[in-house]
């Protein structure tokens, strides 16, 4: 089976939209007009007769139906699908049988006849033409119907494709036999060069036949864009027909011009709508290259930021042991040396080194990812666990807990220590920022899964909360409102979190305080 | 009636000038309290924006060693802060996290100069005693100018009105005719204005005008 997104981008596979479905209605409705004009009030003018209009239109319709069979085989090569294989080689008929037809085509290469064939092979080559592309489509409608096992070719593509042009040009080579050959054997369906008999409908009907049911195959079975403009084009065959011979029965009359125009539109829509398609989906694609591309920046950004803060956090302490040493040196170095300075100049390196052996090993404890694997885990059991881990603390503060944990929480896939990272800071933050306020001291830490099956946790307190002011600068690395913070917790929870494809996020907590939010959409079920 | 005693006004030169530190990192703040100490210099140690702004600033030659990223407020806030506040100290910024941008914004914003941690500390003690010398001279030209005020304070209107003319390059005997005195009395408020002015010259008291704008 092809990969469903690999599906997803070809047309055939993709399904109508209500706009497409109204513009299909629209070009039939369009065309419908067009006959009713051609055959209603018009078809009393007699137009000249161009005898270039032929070859231009023949010309025309075998370029329109290779181009469209050709990008049909490309789909076909990409899905494999049996369905597909049929409806291009379809393509390949109308486009070859175009070449005899025009052949025989009375006038067209020698004036009063044919270049090959007798009076009636032109009609009869036209009757196979249509009757053979509708047998064609009725082949893609039954076959991309069957069971999946048969759906598919498991062949080569190069292999199935010239299989398939070499039986349908054998199929287009016996018609045209047929036509030229019998000629003289077959009905009369036409009196001279320009006017068909009255028995032309009696070979018409069932050919229209052919169509329609073909039509209602497709409908019975559509699904996709390629199932509704096929529609259309086999319901634009089925009155091709009768308005060849109704209300005028005479080649080069008004409605025979509205037949052939009838006929280019249907022998051009496929190609369109494919053509249209592929530039929607070369745009798509464009887009999400795009899409990652920033999303990569992004991510670069952040890095960037996170190495920034780092080297603010060591260049403290270092910087503080650096000016000790220095001012120690300049007690050290006076003519009477003072003693006492110098030692509190020491004091203060030692102490600052100790700070800096701090800062390393925090930062270590954040970004210690090597030689570990996500894994999947159960988001209930690391709440439990942090709160116990953090139990002394919180005790301490007289800060109650509620925890409230949904049972039903799916397993998330994540690294266990950076996710209980997060939560340690986002626990932390919500105790300091309860112990600066008197009042009741309550850390409510929940999870819970919402509609879309997104698994998320939430910590709430009821401390200082967030400042409107601050609200948007709370993640920026480096912002901090605590004496001694590293302005670094929230960014480094948010980097985490994001990188298990989640959304961290704030909020205020009533009557007061503030709730940090967070989401991951990775979950696998339990 | 209450006799004018003009308070002798004491050269900067003589007071001692201060440093003031702003930075939330002890370390830091304890260790640059070191290094002024050492080189003989009087330190006060703050560890926020708001820690400072409280103390009530005395008139001596004094700068600010001012850390960019506080609790609060920050080190950029607290100087636009001052800057509305009218309180011109020289500030020297100090940074682990410096940029050129950062630097930028900092010296357009009128800093003397912006430091990167971890720094020499020459280069601390050289820009901490460029802006000293930088508010000296300012606190001095700010004192000369209030003596000057105070000293012209004391003279009569009528005097006022003398030294403005003489300082417009007029004879006394324009000045006479101008306010309809006599010559020999516009001499008088002269010269009483230039003892009061404690002007040794007329040349000195025409400037003494000028400085004051009149």
């Amino acid at each position: 089976m092809a990969a469903p997104e690999e599906e997803f981008f070809v047309l055939s596979d993709l399904s109508p939209g209500l706009t497409q479905k109204r513009v299909a209605l629209a070009v039939v409705f369009g065309l419908l007009v067009l006959v009713f004009i051609a055959a209603g009030p018009l078809s009393g003018v007699q137009p000249r007769r161009i005898d270039a209009f032929v070859p231009a239109y023949t010309t025309a319709m075998f370029v329109n139906d290779s181009i469209t069979a050709i990008l049909l085989f490309a789909q076909f090569s990409i899905l494999r699908s049996r369905a597909i294989l049929i409806i291009a080689s379809g393509y390949v008929f109308t486009a070859l049988i175009l070449i005899p037809w025009i052949l025989a085509f009375p006038g067209v290469f020698v004036p009063g006849r044919g270049l090959i064939g007798g009076l009636q092979s032109t009609s009869w080559l036209y009757f196979s033409w249509h009757a053979g592309f509708s047998m064609f489509v009725i082949g893609y409608a039954l076959v991309k119907g069957a069971d999946p096992d048969r759906r598919l070719w498991r062949g080569t593509v190069g292999a199935a494709i010239f299989l398939s042009v070499a039986l349908t040009t054998v199929l287009v080579l016996a018609a045209a036999y047929v036509c030229v050959a019998f000629e003289a054997m077959l009905p009369r369906v036409v009196l001279d060069s320009l006017r068909l008999s009255p028995s032309w409908p009696y070979v018409g009907a069932p050919v229209a036949l052919v169509s329609i049911v073909a039509l209602v195959l497709l409908w019975i079975r559509r699904r996709s864009m390629l199932d509704l403009w096929l529609m259309v084009v086999m319901f634009l065959y089925a009155i091709e027909i009768p308005l060849s011979y109704y209300p005028t029965p005479v080649r080069f009359s008004i409605d025979w011009y509205a037949v052939r125009i009838i006929g280019f539109f249907s022998s051009s829509l496929v190609l369109i709508v494919m053509l249209y398609e592929i530039t929607t989906l070369y745009g798509r694609l464009l887009g999400a290259v795009r899409g990652r591309r920033q999303e990569r920046e992004a991510r670069m950004v952040t890095g960037e930021a996170v190495a920034a803060t780092i080297a603010h956090e060591v260049k403290q302490p270092l910087s503080g042991m650096i000016t000790s040493a220095d001012a120690g040196l300049r007690f050290l170095n006076r003519p009477l040396p003072d003693l006492e300075e110098a030692e509190a100049a020491f004091k203060q390196i030692v102490a600052g080194g100790h700070r800096a052996a701090a800062v390393v090993d925090g930062i270590r404890t954040i970004f210690k990812t090597e030689g570990r694997k996500r894994a999947s885990l159960d988001l209930n059991d690391l709440i439990r666990e942090t709160l116990a881990l953090m139990r002394g603390d919180l005790a301490k503060h007289r800060i109650r807990v509620e925890a409230l944990m949904d049972e039903r929480l799916p397993q998330v896939v994540g690294d266990r220590v950076q996710l209980q990272q997060v939560l340690v800071i986002l626990m932390t933050n919500a105790m300091e920022s309860m112990i600066a306020i008197d009042g009741s001291r309550v850390l409510c830490v929940a999870s819970h899964m919402d509609d879309d099956g997104h698994v998320g946790v939430s910590v709430a307190d009821t401390g200082t909360g967030i400042g409107p002011e601050d609200t948007d600068r709370i993640f920026n690395p480096l912002f901090t409102t605590k004496s001694d913070g590293m302005g670094m917790g929230l960014s480094i929870c948010r980097s985490i979190v994001e990188a298990h494809d989640g959304r961290l996020w704030a909020a205020p907590n009533m009557p007061r305080g503030a709730i940090f939010h967070f989401s991951s959409t990775r979950s696998v079920s339990a | 009636m209450i006799k004018f005693a003009p308070k002798s006004s004491q050269p900067s030169a003589e007071v001692e000038p201060v440093v003031y530190v702003i930075d939330d990192d002890s370390g830091v703040r304890d260790s640059l309290g070191l290094l002024f100490r050492s080189v003989g210099l009087r330190a006060e140690l703050f560890r926020s924006a708001k820690e400072f702004t409280q103390r009530k600033l005395p008139p001596v030659p004094s700068c600010l060693v001012l850390d960019v990223r506080l609790p609060g407020l920050s080190g950029f806030e607290l100087h636009a802060e001052l800057t509305r506040a009218d309180v011109d100290i020289p500030i020297i910024f100090i940074t682990a996290h410096g940029d050129i941008p950062m630097s930028v914004r900092a010296m357009k914003a009128g800093a003397v100069d912006f430091i990167t941690k971890p720094f020499r500390d020459q280069d601390m003690l050289d820009a901490v005693s460029a802006a000293i010398t930088r508010d000296r001279i300012r606190l001095d030209a700010e004192r000369a100018r209030f003596d000057l005020q105070r000293l012209f304070a004391s003279l009569t209107s009528r005097e006022q009105e003398v030294m403005a003319l003489v300082a417009t390059g007029l004879m006394n005997k324009q000045i006479a005719a101008q306010v309809g005195l006599s010559e020999i009395t516009v001499k008088i408020h002269r010269g009483h204005a230039m003892k009061k002015m404690q002007a040794r010259s007329l040349a000195e008291l025409v400037k003494m005008a000028g400085a004051l704008g009149i």
